[in-house]
């Protein structure tokens, strides 16, 4: 009975401990953020100042963004970008995906080698002269030259392709005894059936193009064609006295981030760990 | 009528046809494109509508006009210096993982609910003292934030605490840049400030970070390290941590093994694919990273120190406009990226098979 | 599934839809013209004078509308060659200017010019050298500003001395300086009151007849005694004589100050007593009340003068509205946007005969001015030449190594007669890497070499030189002032 008592004592002991530990690495995580959201408070006169907390906390910062940059504009934008890319990913992904993992034609798993070869370069060796076929597309400076070469990946391909391969084959076979066509096969079953696979992909396809950068710095030229991460840019090397307001821009570009993450984590860590350990 | 293989042939490409018509102009196509203007002098301030110069063949000249100028290697060294970092990261990232795969419940309810009850006790208790002992307002605003953290980490358990480390690398971008930027603004960031009263009693000058040629790259190192953490590696080493079976560390508890010993002996041969996944991937990364710190943070500077090489590349092609040189540079990096990846098959299937 | 897949490209159509409608040149039913400048408040104003100007000349309608995110040299360049360039764009510095021209991004505005009243005949004569490359102009000025040193009387006068000369030599200025500072500062202890905030290190070489290239610019002279001299003199003036100040005294001046320890505030607070500006200082000067203002020139070896620099817009090639855009550089040239320079103060209007206004010469507003501004506007006729620009290697390029090599002599890295060697064998470097770059440039430096080698012979031979065969700005003028030359 004592001897009981003791290791309940020790282990509620330890256990303390271990979410005292994590609290101080929670907050060092936590502060950076904290600090941002206070200052975005703050008046000019209190940037700066030791005290992290505004005398008052000043909202009409917030309205102040949207009156000196076109920040609505800058969100619209990130997330038209950001959707057409991630529709044309999934949708092409899954067709291809479906051609590698459920079709069988001659030459096939060589194509399909070659074809993820190529996520071994890096971005920028295809960047230099994409910036040159756009000029010859006429499209430096428009939408389609910021979604066109996002829109068609060979990662998403190979992910979905991994997780159709674990649908079973007799599914198919089935509905082909049935007499349905391929296209039936993939829009009926397999595509409803790589649900998970499909969700994961939208998300890591549009968080990577929300925070998107180099591609959209060098193509768009217009102000109202900026997406966040250039207008943040634009605003910090041309405001970038005004602290407070900057931080008021990032956070509400960090936010959505925040909210977003908090309700998908469940598919995202799953699909990380999955991607990752098959990969 | 088509003979089989012929047919299915054709229903497989029109299939594939959407994705690989678009990858073949914007992948495919630019690949060919630029290997082979890496050895011409394609420019575009010659090549342009306004004015179009013949492309010449220069073959090798890019390639030895970079190696024998110092600026190349030095922004390789760069390159090379900030991915030091990434043994601490993950290092980092395998404490967390260690941390949050712990029983947070203390194993039965008792435990549970004398760890909720010792919270709320301490948290009010902290409160009491702070707000009582008449603590600045910060004071009130930071330790009620830890105990807020505490209180929601008990209840909660993992799930409260991965989230909080997650969001520092699933926020990283531009905006999380730009906040970095100003938390080490010289005069008036909230790090030196912190750091102020310590470095005032050993006499030394505040760093002034960004702007001092030899703080800039380890500023940028302690900045990706804070991202770095809570990443998706820690993730994967959470999931590793998961598939280590129970048994194995039974018995050699049985043994009597250490805590240390149970980790080296057992966990740590265990995690060693998903190391290796975490190494290779981040070295890729590491090689072709640092862009997007610089442009945000410190334009490459002060005088190139914050310069990576696909800093070099954006500046070389995109401000300068010499695209063949700056294909030289990346076709260079992609030989970096291509020996790591070598590496990575000739030794990673050593690992996995264990 | 199926339907999520359907409604999202539903859905992302309309967005498309809504995007396109949102375009705001669809808006306009004016032909839309974009102005490539920096984001000073004073444009927006002068781009509704612009549209004002517009109707009650009975122009063509337009409407031109700011764009300040792209203003830096590089980005007009890659956009220029991508087709997106802006219909007119400011460079701020000849030197800019050549480097959008050797891209090919400038339209040739000389017959519209002549037609529309912009030649270089309305503006200075320095100025028309900065304008226009081989012959051809490319643009017409914004405003045209020389550095002069702005004095602050009350300075002078709380020490017991008489303000400066209006010209004055290199001793008069080391002798005048080590005076004043001796009477601000009291001795033994570090100096926080100086003399002048810096230098021209371009006008001082100038001053001793030695310019950043030879005569027919096709290399860098930097390498000579007279820059080591030059580059020596600062050395004294600064860490001897103490009457510039070091890094380090500006820098504990942020420090004291607080943030922006800049020139103007530390001329206000009487740290120092004279800064090198253009009457465009004016605009924050005005901020500190009635000063006591007077100005003079730069201090000179032999021969006084002064560097002239221009903003000046020019058009892009590859507008859609060439033709337009040409009404802008026509009225920048009116007189409704030369008072708006003159009363701005945003330094001198484009067109001199309105320097010679009592609008400019007295404003009504600020009596303590007075005396001041046609020191600028007579400065700029008389001892003021445009930059000396080589076609052979990037402005921006030469003046960083020019930069950078001083950095180094000046923080003791080097001493001067290295920097100076140094500076030389860099930029000769960077113009044979241009030649080899683009060929197309050897046969007319080959030419040129072989006129500067004749330009050498006959200065041996004592003889003189045809003004004609100097393609230096800077050289012809100093030629004429020796008497070298004949026309």
């Amino acid at each position: 009975m004592r001897e009981r008592r003791s290791t309940l004592h020790h282990r509620f002991l330890s256990t303390s401990a271990l979410h005292l530990l994590l609290v101080a690495l929670s907050l060092t995580m936590v502060l950076p953020f904290l600090w941002m959201v206070l200052t975005s408070l703050k008046p000019v006169a209190e940037v700066g100042l030791e005290n992290w907390l505004p005398r008052k906390p000043k909202w009409d910062n917030y309205a102040e963004v949207f009156r000196v940059i076109p920040f609505a504009r800058f969100y619209w934008n990130s997330l038209f970008v950001a959707a057409w890319v991630t529709f044309l990913t999934v949708f092409t992904s899954s067709l291809a995906a479906f051609s590698f993992a459920r079709l069988r034609w001659p030459g096939r798993d060589k194509v399909f080698l070659l074809y993820l070869s190529t996520t071994m370069l890096p971005g920028l060796v295809t960047m230099l002269p994409n910036y040159q076929i756009m000029i010859k597309l006429g499209l430096v400076d428009t939408f389609a030259g910021l979604i066109l070469p996002a829109g068609f990946t060979a990662l998403g391909t190979f992910l979905l392709r991994q997780f159709m391969l674990t649908i079973p084959s007799s599914l198919d076979e089935a509905a082909e005894m049935d007499g349905a066509s391929k296209w039936r096969i993939y829009w009926d079953i397999i595509l409803p059936l790589s649900r998970p696979g499909v969700i994961a992909l939208t998300i890591f396809t549009f968080i990577g193009n929300y925070h998107s950068f180099f591609w959209p710095l060098v193509m768009l030229k217009s102000v109202h064609r900026y997406t966040l991460p250039i207008g943040l840019l634009f605003f910090d090397t041309s405001r970038g006295q005004s602290t407070h307001l900057i931080m008021a821009a990032v956070t509400m570009s960090v936010l959505p981030m925040i909210v977003l993450f908090v309700v998908l984590q469940k598919y995202l860590v799953k699909g990380i760990q999955l991607g990752a350990i098959k990969g | 009528m088509h003979s089989k293989p012929h047919r299915q042939l054709r229903l497989g490409l029109a299939f594939l046809a959407p994705n690989i018509l678009g990858f073949l102009i914007f992948t495919i196509v630019p690949v060919a494109l630029s290997f082979a203007l890496a050895f011409t002098n394609w420019d575009l301030r010659l090549h342009n509508r306004f004015q179009n110069e013949p492309l010449r063949f220069i073959g090798l000249d890019h390639f030895v006009q970079l190696t024998t100028h110092p600026d190349f290697w030095r922004f390789l060294g760069n390159t090379l210096f900030l991915m030091m970092g990434i043994p601490l990261a993950i290092a980092g990232s395998l404490i967390a993982a260690i941390l949050l795969s712990q029983d947070l419940r203390g194993g039965n309810r008792k435990v549970f609910g004398a760890l909720v009850g010792g919270a709320v006790l301490l948290a009010s208790v902290v409160m009491l003292t702070v707000v009582g002992a008449g603590g600045s307002a910060m004071l009130i605003v930071m330790s009620g934030l830890a105990c807020g953290i505490l209180l929601l980490g008990v209840l909660g358990g993992t799930t409260v605490y991965r989230t909080l480390f997650y969001v520092p690398h699933f926020t990283s971008g531009v905006a999380i840049f730009i906040l970095w930027k100003k938390l080490y603004s010289p005069h008036t960031g909230p790090i030196n400030a912190a750091l102020a009263p310590l470095l005032d009693a050993l006499g030394l000058q505040p760093p002034e970070w960004l702007t001092q040629y030899h703080w800039a790259k380890p500023a940028l190192m302690i900045m990706s390290l804070w991202a770095a953490i809570g990443s998706n590696n820690m993730l994967l080493y959470l999931a590793g941590l998961s598939n280590v079976s129970p048994e194995l560390h039974e018995a050699a508890e049985i043994d009597g093994a250490s805590a240390w010993q149970k980790f080296w002996n057992v966990t740590w041969p265990q995690l060693a694919p998903v190391t290796f996944y975490i190494v290779v991937i981040s070295v890729i990364g590491g090689l072709q990273g640092g862009f997007e710190m610089a442009r945000a943070m410190t334009q490459g500077g002060p005088a190139g120190a914050t310069t990576t090489l696909s800093y070099f590349i954006y500046t070389e092609g995109f401000e300068t406009g010499r695209l063949g040189s700056a294909s030289a540079i990346a076709w260079m990096m992609f030989l970096m990226v291509f020996v790591v990846t070598l590496g990575n098959w000739k030794f990673g299937s050593r690992y996995v098979n264990d | 599934m199926k339907i999520v897949f359907v409604g999202c490209l539903i859905l992302l159509t309309a967005a498309s839809v809504l995007t396109h409608l949102l375009e705001p040149d669809l808006r306009s039913d004016a032909p839309v013209l974009y102005w490539v400048t920096d984001a000073n408040p004073a444009r927006s104003e002068q781009v509704a004078t612009f549209h004002r100007w517009l109707r009650s000349n009975g122009h063509p309608r337009m409407q031109l509308r700011l764009d300040t995110a792209n203003n830096a040299v590089t980005k007009k360049i890659i956009q220029g060659v991508s087709g997106v360039g802006g219909d007119v764009m400011d460079s701020f510095s000849g030197g800019a200017l050549r480097q959008l021209h050797a891209v090919g991004l400038l339209a040739d505005v000389t017959a519209s010019a002549r037609a529309l009243g912009f030649d270089p005949g309305h503006t200075y004569a320095p100025v028309a050298s900065e304008i226009t490359i081989a012959d051809c102009q490319y643009a017409f000025p914004c405003n045209v500003y020389t550095a002069l040193f702005w004095v602050n009387k009350a300075t002078f006068a709380k020490h017991g001395l008489p303000g400066p000369p209006r010209r004055w030599d290199f001793e008069t200025f080391e002798r005048v300086g080590k005076q004043f500072v001796a009477a601000a500062n009291p001795s033994g202890k570090r100096p926080t009151v100086f003399f002048a905030a810096g230098l021209d290190r371009d006008i001082m070489r100038r001053s001793l007849g030695l310019s950043v290239f030879n005569e027919t610019l096709t290399r860098c002279t930097l390498d000579d005694p007279r820059n080591v001299r030059a580059l020596a003199l600062i050395h004294k003036w600064t860490c001897a004589d103490r009457i510039l100040p070091t890094a380090s005294d500006v820098a504990s001046f942020a420090t004291e100050t607080g943030y922006g320890g800049s020139n103007l505030q530390l001329f206000n607070s009487g740290n120092y007593a004279m800064f090198l500006s253009g009457r465009y200082a004016l605009i924050q000067l005005r901020q500190f009340g009635a000063l006591d203002l007077a100005v003079v020139e730069h201090p000179y070896g032999e021969f006084p003068n002064t560097r002239v620099d221009t903003r000046c817009a020019a058009i892009y090639a590859g507008s859609k509205h060439r033709e337009l855009a040409r009404y802008f550089l026509a009225y920048l040239a009116s007189e409704e946007y030369n008072l708006h320079i003159v009363e701005d103060a945003d330094a001198l209007p484009p067109n001199p005969i309105y320097t010679r206004t009592e609008a400019f010469l007295r404003p009504a507003k600020y009596p303590n001015e007075w005396g001041c501004h046609e020191v600028f506007a007579d400065a700029v006729q008389t001892i003021g030449i445009g930059r000396s620009h080589s076609p052979f290697v990037l402005p921006s390029t030469a003046e960083r190594i020019e930069r950078e090599t001083f950095d180094g002599f000046i923080s003791g890295l080097y001493p001067a007669e290295q920097a100076a060697r140094l500076a030389a064998d860099r930029i000769n470097e960077e113009i044979q890497r241009a030649l080899k770059e683009n060929p197309r440039l050897r046969p007319r430096y080959d030419q040129l070499v072989v006129r500067q080698r004749q330009i050498e012979q006959l200065r041996a031979e004592g003889r003189r030189v045809p003004l004609a065969w100097i393609a230096n700005p800077f050289h012809r003028r100093y030629y004429e002032f020796k008497n070298w030359g004949e026309k």
